[in-house]
């Protein structure tokens, strides 16, 4: 990155170094996520937002989707909701940045969906219809990353000491 | 093979809380279950990496080896526990657009 798109001040809160229009776009894109899962919360297209639990266990697996469905997707619209709230906001704190993270990898998940993107990064014609919906989805990405990198940064490199990583791992 | 009772583990109240297991629960306590996390096109190796370290409180370097794993492998095993663990943690990582699911080991 030639600049810091995040930038953490010393009182603990953070800088989002983003010009109005683009915080703009972010805010519709929020607003157009959240009034889509709103509506039409079992869209076949938002699967990739409420994977299965259990494969291989069907039973197992409804009773999940009846209590945690509700709960995913009601934690999902208050983020979105809260982006669009501090849209144009100078700072952020901790919690509302990690929110911002959660909100915008949402809007990120629905459109790589919609665009069935890979891992490669695509080949667009400007000309392309859904050349914007793309250039959306890069614009999100490296937010996402770059807010990913900012938080990780307040954690312990060295990671909790009362966590165990499953057997196989050094 | 003991017989295995289907039952709601996650509350209806809050994701943090689970529920009391039900005295009357059969489960089969001998397998441990693991939460299995699949690569998939979308998710940043970035956001990944920091989702492994927020929610399991794993080394930037144990992180990045389990989200590296995730790429080249197809999938990993990212934590496992009891049933009523696993799928919390599920659960979590769900909430953060990761593709996880959980089996018996």
């Amino acid at each position: 990155m030639p600049f810091r798109l995040i930038k953490r001040r010393r009182d603990g809160r953070f800088e989002l170094r983003l010009p109005e229009r683009v915080r703009t776009v972010l805010a519709e894109s929020c607003q157009g996520m959240a009034a889509w899962l709103a509506a039409d919360p079992d869209d076949p297209a938002l699967w990739r937002l409420f994977p299965d639990a259990y494969p291989d266990h069907p039973d197992h697996d409804a009773f999940y989707r009846l209590v945690a469905r509700d709960q995913l997707q009601a934690r999902k619209l208050a983020d979105l909701e809260l982006i669009e709230r501090t849209a144009l906001a100078d700072t952020l704190s901790a919690e509302e940045l990690d929110r911002w993270l959660r909100g915008l990898n949402t809007v990120r998940l629905a459109l790589g969906t919609r665009l069935d993107a890979s891992e490669e990064p695509p080949d667009v014609d400007p000309e392309d219809p859904l050349a914007p919906m793309w250039e959306l989805y890069e614009v999100i990405g490296v937010l996402v990353a770059s807010i990913s990198d900012a938080l990780a940064d307040e954690l312990p490199p060295e990671g909790r000491p009362e966590a165990t990583p499953p057997p196989g791992l050094g | 093979m003991p017989g295995m009772v289907a039952s709601p583990v996650i509350s209806s109240t809050a994701p943090t809380e689970v529920d009391e297991p039900d005295i009357d629960e059969v489960v089969d306590v001998e397998r441990p279950w693991v939460v299995i996390v699949w690569n998939d096109p979308i998710n940043l190796m970035d956001y990944v990496t920091f989702v492994f370290q927020k929610l399991f409180g794993y080394s930037r370097e144990k992180a990045t080896r389990l989200m590296l794993d995730v790429h080249h492998k197809g999938k990993a095993v990212v934590s496992q526990g009891t049933r009523e663990k696993a799928e919390l943690d599920v659960f979590r990582l769900h909430e953060h657009g990761l593709w996880a699911t959980m089996q018996q080991d």
